[in-house]
């Protein structure tokens, strides 16, 4: 009769070491935030290509300068800015989209250390009819902007809640500036950074706007935003990103 | 029959016009309410005695809602009173946590106490045209409000089962200790007094 001895030592740091490795890199990858996957230029419509290519005119660099978290920003952004209306219910035609959208002035993706409203969001020269356009887009509503002195504007309020979806915001100076970002997360909770973030948030972003053609994310990852306990609240940082000043 | 009927409706109608939305003895009690609120939050950070001020009626006791959490109310609850703390071990004046800055323009917004930017906070009618940013849109079709989220269909009901027991409480954290937010909170009245209902950060 032979005695069951159970794996060897080395046996057991062999299996042991690669699980305590991958629980290691999971934890780190909560703590302290993952860059998402990049995303391909090549799956931009003509009409991203248009605007990117005219940002890097303006600002002498190209889609690989950017990082991972602002072209996800970018692409992510301006697609739901277009697709809205058919992935919202009930929603008739001629609601304003991509085509209120003359050019991006500045791309913000994550940004560590930085506050919650300067994350996640693209700087942006309106056409003149767009504030008009979306004060009276289907659904949509005015938006508080306290944390964005001198802006005023309008929030999707996606499925009624008054804070989830695209928001879009105009100087009370010049109408023709401001930015655009989208709310995913309420349930009644604190404001994070990871309320405008795209990639953790990429299967409510399916839902509401389909999935980007040129990120390998996961869509059926629905993250459970209503039991999540930001992490990096502290921080201020909603994913690995450039330095508060780059 | 069909003319007493049409004053019985126009009798009802005018008892409901004359309804106050806030009488001043509501409003002061719900100003006095808010601040020892606050002060217990922000100040004495005593979350145990915040705990009384929850309404029976609250979001995590919601229905919907509760299906989607993992926290019990309490829980919730606690957790929102503690994370809004970035370093609790800082003292803080009332005054130098919140603010309601006089810059702030909210358009069409029906402000109930006088002195807002004094109190650091502002007491919000729900009814006003401007609050809608913090509610649910009311022009909708009922398929579409069918569609509306749990949270939704929460803050609605506020607005239509609480008419004229029901407002909306705004201030700005300006404190660095402090998470960074607007802070939104629903108050509503149960059985003559002033209770929590919600709260949301936003941007």
């Amino acid at each position: 009769m032979v005695a069951f001895s159970g794996p060897s030592r080395s046996n057991r740091i062999i299996r042991t070491v690669p699980i305590a490795m991958g629980i290691f890199v999971m934890c780190f990858s909560v703590a302290f935030g993952v860059p998402p996957q990049s995303v391909d230029y090549m799956q931009l419509s003509q009409r991203q290509m248009a605007l990117a290519s005219a940002y890097f005119s303006e600002h002498a660099g190209n889609w690989d300068g950017l990082d991972s978290s602002e072209q996800l920003e970018f692409s992510g952004a301006t697609q739901a800015l277009e697709t809205w209306p058919q992935f919202t219910p009930g929603v008739p035609t001629g609601q304003p989209g991509l085509t209120e959208l003359v050019a991006i002035n500045a791309i913000h993706g994550a940004i560590r250390n930085a506050p919650s409203q300067d994350q996640f969001n693209l700087e942006t020269e309106w056409a003149a009819q767009a504030k008009k356009a979306f004060a009276t887009a289907s659904g949509w509503g005015s938006h508080v902007s306290l944390l964005h002195p001198g802006m005023h504007g309008y929030q999707q309020n996606r499925d009624g809640d008054p804070f989830l979806g695209i928001v879009v915001l105009f100087s009370d100076a010049n109408i023709t500036i401001g930015q655009f970002h989208i709310g995913f997360r309420t349930g009644f909770g604190h404001y994070f950074p990871n309320n405008g973030n795209i990639a953790t948030n990429y299967g409510e972003y399916c839902d509401w706007f389909g999935t980007i053609e040129g990120y390998n994310g996961n869509c059926g990852g629905a993250s459970n935003y209503l039991n999540v306990q930001d992490p990096l609240r502290a921080t201020g940082a909603g994913a690995a990103g450039r330095g508060p000043h780059q | 029959m069909k003319t007493r009927y049409a004053s019985f409706l126009l009798s009802v109608a005018i008892v409901l016009a004359t309804v106050p939305v806030l009488s001043g003895q509501d409003l002061v009690t719900l100003h006095s309410t808010v601040q020892q609120f606050l002060s217990l939050w922000y100040v004495q950070k005593n979350f145990e005695k915040l705990l009384p001020y929850i309404a029976t009626d609250n979001a995590f006791a919601d229905k919907g809602i509760r299906q989607e959490m993992k926290f019990t109310p309490t829980e919730s609850w606690t957790g929102i009173f503690k994370q809004a703390f970035r370093n609790p071990s800082q003292h803080l004046e009332l005054k130098d946590a919140i603010e309601y800055p006089a810059e702030f323009k909210e358009e069409n917004v029906k402000i109930l106490n006088a002195e807002p930017v004094q109190d650091r906070f502002a007491i919000i009618d729900p009814e006003s045209p401007g609050a809608s940013q913090y509610l649910p849109p009311t022009k909708v079709s009922g398929p579409q409000r069918e569609r509306f989220d749990a949270r939704a269909k929460y803050l609605d009901h506020l607005r239509r089962d609480y008419k004229g027991r029901f407002y909306i409480v705004v201030y700005n954290t300006e404190n660095p200790t402090l998470l960074r937010e607007i802070a939104v909170l629903y108050w509503i009245a149960e059985a003559g007094e002033w209770k929590l209902a919600a709260f949301q950060g936003t941007e």
